[in-house]
Order: structure tokens, then sequence, then C-alpha cells
């Protein structure tokens, strides 16, 4: 018996890998390996209604950070990733930088869950003339929340909220800034502010609730964020209960619904959660798929490399308690020249690469083979291994 | 023996697929391979199952789970190989242990869709198969 191994062409960044048996050879394959280097972890995006998706929203660097000012037009849809997400403690997001005039509105979209601790800005929007800053914050922890606008006459509203339940739900957040006037919706009520006009101290939140008139400072936010949306312009209440209302028909109906009203920039925000990739071992005649053997383990939440080998070995199928080395069993199989061999990872990432790829294969079938097939290699002969399809 | 994949099963409709060994052949299975197109609200119900008849009774009968959320596909593979599950979301991928075996003329490999919901049904089914013709004195 002589066992090959060949070392598989690493493919380029975002790509699979396969080996195709090439011609005068008969492969009986005894495993594949190979790592796969991620570029971060992949996070899940969760509709409303708590079904997983993926996204393509991941977080691999810093928010743009130039202030473009709002978009002409309005419609354009921009693929923000945030910066300086933690998945463990939750979320700190920081100032997107966007610069407004005129009239706006801001509109979040959140699952409130159970207490924690802390508290603090979800985005501080800044106009350069007049000076204008908009902090907006949620406390999750103490049902309520609340909208200070800072403008260069210093005025300042309060809203206080109250019945805003740790419940695992979606609730939406509309601040709308319309004629000089600032109105907050939440689940697409009208709250009246409950203060005007006073000099601004900090630009910390004022706790209302269980701890009225507590100050905080903000660090960060914990909360569930699914999607936060600027529109050029002063959202009408109809306008907001209509995002409201299309929360109940999922996250694409929601998203339609506020896609359809124009905004200035969307994002739909991944959730907590993590998720890894899932390659498939596959397996084809060159023209049809057949065998497809998932990885049969939950995918990592944390950052790879991940380390893969596929045997023929029935008790193959592990993972290690950190998740870095699964092992997969695979059926037994004879690949005749054309045949495929190779993974398919639905969710591989742009930033993503396969490497340390390397199949190995074994000649002893035809001891096996009463009647040898004419593309069994004879014994003896020289053998030279090609590259993959070669 | 040869190896050969058969991708033109016998019957196809609806929730069922068949192949049938033909006439002077023995097939042994290496893998069956097929997709299952899933309506909305089959699961958990939802299931996959082969069974082996000779043509009247069943011989062998091996399940497969269901993977994905739905509506979605789910492909399945059934070899000598371990059950697995993955998915990525509405898509799943499942493979499923199944004995390889000697299967004479006439035998029948029928896949059915258990605990099916409107709007599933099979898309395609895939037999990769050693075989040798039956030289029967």
């Amino acid at each position: 018996m002589t066992r090959y191994v060949v070392n598989g062409t690493v493919p380029p960044a975002g790509a699979d890998f396969g080996f195709v048996v090439p011609g005068n050879y008969l492969w009986d394959v005894v495993g594949v390996t190979a790592q796969l280097n991620t570029a971060q972890p992949l996070v899940h995006a969760r509709d409303i209604s708590g079904h997983v998706k993926t996204g393509t929203y991941y977080f691999n660097g810093g928010f743009p950070t130039a202030h473009a000012g709002l978009i002409a037009g309005g419609g354009a849809i921009q693929t923000g990733n945030l910066a300086a997400l933690s998945f463990t403690g939750g979320y700190t997001f920081p100032d997107l930088g966007y610069d407004v005039t005129g009239d706006f509105s801001v509109e979040f979209t959140m699952t409130v869950p159970n207490p924690n601790p802390n508290s603090g800005s979800i985005i501080t929007w800044t106009n350069t003339a007049p000076s204008r800053r908009i902090t907006f914050g949620i406390r999750t922890d103490f049902d309520f929340g609340f909208l200070r606008e800072q403008i260069a006459s210093d005025e300042i509203y309060h809203w206080t909220l109250a019945g805003i339940v740790d419940d695992n739900l979606p609730h939406t957040y509309d601040f709308v800034y319309a004629a000089s006037v600032a109105s907050l919706y939440v689940d697409g009520v009208l709250i009246p502010p409950a203060s005007a006009t006073a000099p601004i101290v900090m630009t910390s939140f004022t706790r209302v609730g269980t701890a009225l008139g507590r100050v905080v400072p903000s660090p960060g936010q914990n909360c569930i964020a699914e999607a936060i949306s600027i529109f050029a312009f002063g959202l009408t209440g109809g306008q907001v209960a209509a995002h409201v209302a299309a929360l109940a028909g999922g996250w694409v109906t929601y998203m339609t619904a506020v896609l359809a009203d124009l905004p200035a920039a969307f994002w739909p925000l991944d959730d907590g959660g993590g998720g890894g990739r899932e390659p498939s071992l596959v397996v084809s005649d060159g023209t049809t798929e057949l065998v497809a053997i998932p990885p049969g383990f939950p995918a990592v939440a944390t950052p790879g490399p991940y380390q893969y080998s596929w045997q023929p070995d029935l008790n193959a199928d592990t993972q290690s308690s950190d998740g870095t080395l699964t092992t997969v069993a695979i059926p037994r199989m004879l690949l005749k020249p054309g045949h495929t061999i190779g993974v398919r990872t639905p969710d591989i990432q742009p930033g993503d690469r396969w490497s340390k790829v390397v199949l190995w294969w074994d000649d002893n079938f035809q001891n096996a083979m009463s009647n040898p097939d004419p593309f069994i290699y004879a014994p003896g002969a020289l053998l030279v291994i090609t590259p993959p399809g070669g | 023996m040869s190896t050969k994949v058969v991708t033109q099963p016998d019957v196809l409709s609806g929730v069922g697929f068949a192949f049938v060994v033909p006439a002077g052949e023995i097939w042994s299975l290496r893998s069956i391979n097929a997709l299952a197109k899933r309506g909305a609200g089959g699961t958990p119900g939802r299931a996959y199952r082969v069974d082996i008849t000779d043509g009247t009774t069943v011989v062998g009968a091996f399940g497969a789970a269901d993977a994905g959320t739905d509506p979605g596909t789910c492909e399945i593979t059934w070899s000598q190989c371990p059950a697995g599950v993955g998915a990525t979301g509405a898509n799943g991928v499942v493979s499923a242990p199944m004995l390889v075996t000697r299967l004479p003329t006439g035998y029948n490999i029928i896949g059915v869709i258990t605990g099916a919901v409107a709007g599933d049904a099979w898309d395609h089914a895939t037999c990769w198969v050693d075989f040798a013709t039956d030289a029967a004195p």
C-alpha cells in the first residue's frame, strides 16, 4: 500500500477548497484536513421573531469617522460596521458621528433583555452649526428610557417612561425632530416631554423610574439592538405607527416598512449569540453531488483558527472542548477521475481563509477488486502526483 | 464491479422518490443524496426516511433528521457514516447512517418525507452505487 499526500492549493480568502481526481488515478480517500482562519466571528442577525439569520454585517474594524453628513435624497443604505462591540458584556456603541441639519428622525428597534447594570449612550449625533447634540439612551434594567437634546440655547427635553418591561420582546424608539419640536415615540405611542428648557450640565443621563433623579455616566449600553435608522426628515406619527405595526410581521416586514420611508442610513445590527462557519464535506462526480456531510457540531462563536479533519472512521465525530478542532466521520470513498471532493461553507466570510489543506489517499484498492478498473494505476510504475485537476 | 451515479429516480413525486434496481444488476449502495424542499410549519415534526424493500417487504429503514428553518431546503446524504446535522438559516445539511447492502434486481430504494406539510417535496435524488451484472446461472 502506498499512501499519498496532496497538498491542496490554498484558495483565496473567502473561498472554499476542493480537489479534482486527475486522469489515470483512483483515489481511496483516507482523509482530508484543513484549517480555517476566520477574520472575525460571524454574528448571526436575528429577526424580530427570533429566527436566526445570517447577515453580511460583521465587525471588522472601526466605523467610518468622516462626517459625510446626510445623504442627499435619502434612501441610501449604509452597511456600517460598528466597532468596539462586546459580545459578553453587552454593546458599546461609539459616536456614529452623523451630522444633521434641519428636521431628522432616529429610529431604534431593540429587544429589552433581563436586567443589566449599565446605562449609556446609544448614539450621539452632532450638528456642526449651530452646536446641537442629541444623545439617546436606553436603560434596560429599570424599565425606562429617555432622550435628551442639547442645542445652542441649552434646551433640554426629558421624557419619563414607564412600563417598558424587560420582556425580551422588540421595542421601537423613534426620536423625531421636526419644526423645532422634539418628540419621542415608544412602540408607536407619542410620549409628551415631561419638561423643557433647562441648562445642560453634562452629557450623562438622568435615570427615571425606580431611581428617579439619579445621574449616571454613559460608558456603554447593554441591550440587543436590532436596527438603527436615520431619516433626513421628521417622521410623522403615522409613519412611526406603520413601522411599529410591521414588527409583528417579522424582520423582513419591518425592514420593508422602514426602507419604504427612505432612511438616510439604515443599519440592521447583529446581536449577540455568535456563530462560526459550518463547512460540509462534499463529493461529486463532477456534475452531480453525491455526498454532503455536515460537521455535526454546533458552530463555534469564538475566533478561530478552526482545524477540521474528515476521516472514514465511524468514531471520528468529535470536537475539542474549545471548539477549535473538529473531526468528522465520512464514508469510505473510492473516487474516479473527474470526481471532486471539497468543502462547502455557506456562511464563509470575505476575510476567512482556508490553509493547510491536505488530502490523503491510498492506492491499495487493487487488491480488493477482482476486475481492476482500467483507471487503476499499475503498481511499480513511477507515480507522479499532479496538482489537483491537473 | 463498477460504479455509477443514478440521477433519475424511477419515481419522483411529491414527498416520495424511488429507485428500482434494474434487471440484471446488483447494487451496493455508496450513498443516497437527496434535496428536500420544505414548506413553512414542518419544524420540528418533519423527518426523512429511506426504506429498502424487496418489492414488497421492507427489509431496512434508515431515518434522517431535518435541519434548518422553514421554509427552506434540506440536503440529506444517507451513507456509511454517523448522523450529522448542520444548517445555515433555511438551508439544512444532514447525514444519516445507512448500511451498505447488496441489492438484487427488483429491490426498491424508497425515500419519504415524514411529518410533511404543504410545500414539502423532493427536488431531486441521486444514488451512487457500485454495481455488477447479475450473472446468475
